[in-house]
């Protein structure tokens, strides 16, 4: 049985995404800005890539919205060449401190964590872009295998889920407020986060910004 | 033995440690850590009233089944366990508390500006920093992180000094 257990004003996100979009999209580069309330850790991620070939792992792994699938758990960065450029962030009333930076990938800390409404700023080579709003992370309610919350307004809604060792379970939805759980996630935690996300195009290359929050809905006894 | 019993003109008040786990919700880290540290004592006969609590509020929500599962593998029982925040009585009560993440550390000294000389990471006593939180993961994993709180429980208690 599953039991939601942080209703008040919970999100998270384990992995940086590009929700809302379709299909596999090849892209340039990607900032994402997850945020786990369970975990109380908030990263904003940048990441440029040399050749728009590149799939992405974080990517929703050809999941279509309104489909569940198993996607196979990658190492991050596998399968994607980063380009180096000069990247730099802003998110008003936030400390940002680097917590790990390679060639064409750069993640920050965000202190102290964001509230729903933080829009966060990126600069690529001199150019910014504004990425969405982080989206609110309402409280859920569960009844057997119904989810239900009140909609925020978010371009998605996922449940991520461990399916086997080197297996993910994910789910797009979309934010309606309900949901039925796959019957391969009525064991194990879930991971549910809100996901707003659009495209920009920054040096004539398509760029995916998103901004997630959500928290886990933790299996019990 | 009450609280403010004195035998032979000796305070016999508090004279059992108190000692507090914390993690985020109360229903992995800590209650293992929680029996791990009562079972270890007993084993050392040393006097330790042990207690865990969430810095995220959660109450009454039983340990999570992987944390019951490998906490009965080393023979200790969670099944009784139910989640329970932090309060202002419980930072009073503790003399050592034992975080698991830095941001635990944060939370409660933003919260009880006098924990800061009761405050430390459980994870600094086995080598470690922190301590993962497993939710979310295999039993497998839960089963790595009950061994990691077993080994840093047991250097604390080891390097705990004896009252009185």
């Amino acid at each position: 049985m599953i039991v939601l257990l942080l209703a008040c004003a919970s999100p998270g996100t384990q992995s940086s995404t590009t929700p809302g979009l379709g299909q596999p999209t090849l892209l340039a580069g990607q900032a994402s800005l997850s945020v786990d309330y369970w975990r109380k850790r908030a990263t904003l991620r940048v990441q440029t890539f040399q050749v728009q070939e590149s799939v992405l792992p974080e990517d929703r792994q050809g999941v279509a919205m309104g489909d569940c699938a198993k996607i196979q758990a990658k190492a991050t960065g596998e399968g994607m060449v980063f380009e180096a450029k000069q990247v730099s962030a802003m998110c008003p009333g936030h400390t940002l401190t680097i917590e790990d930076q390679h060639s064409g990938a750069t993640s920050w800390r965000l202190d102290p964590m964001p509230q729903a409404g933080l829009v966060c700023t990126i600069a690529i080579e001199g150019v910014s872009e504004k990425l969405p709003p982080l989206p609110n992370s309402p409280a859920i309610a569960q009844q057997g295998r119904t989810l239900s919350w009140e909609p925020v307004g978010a371009d998605e809604v996922r449940l991520v889920s461990l399916a086997s060792q080197n297996e993910s379970g994910v789910c797009r939805l979309p934010d309606l407020g309900s949901a039925k759980l796959p019957r391969s996630m009525t064991r194990g935690d879930i991971l549910v986060t809100w996901h707003s996300a659009r495209l920009a195009e920054i040096q004539k290359r398509p760029m995916s910004l998103s901004a997630t929050a959500g928290t886990w809905l933790v299996e019990t006894p | 033995m009450g609280a403010t019993e004195r035998r032979s003109g000796v305070s016999y008040e508090n004279m059992a440690y108190n000692i507090l786990v914390v993690c985020t919700g109360n229903i992995c880290r800590s209650p293992i850590a929680e029996v791990l540290l009562r079972d270890y004592a007993q084993r050392r006969q040393r006097d330790i009233q042990v207690k865990s609590a969430s810095v995220l509020g959660l109450v009454d929500k039983p340990a999570h089944r992987h944390a019951q599962a490998v906490a009965k593998e080393a023979g200790l029982d969670l099944s009784r366990h139910r989640s329970q925040p932090v309060t202002p009585e419980l930072a009073e009560w503790a003399d050592y508390v034992l975080g698991m993440e830095i941001q635990h550390s944060s939370k409660l000294r933003a919260r009880y500006p006098d924990l800061e000389d009761k405050l430390l990471l459980l994870g600094s006593f086995g080598g470690m920093v922190e301590i993962q939180d497993p939710l979310g993961s295999w039993r497998r994993r839960f089963r790595i992180t009950r061994d990691e709180l077993q080994r840093c429980t047991q250097a604390f208690l080891d390097q705990l000094p004896r009252k009185g």
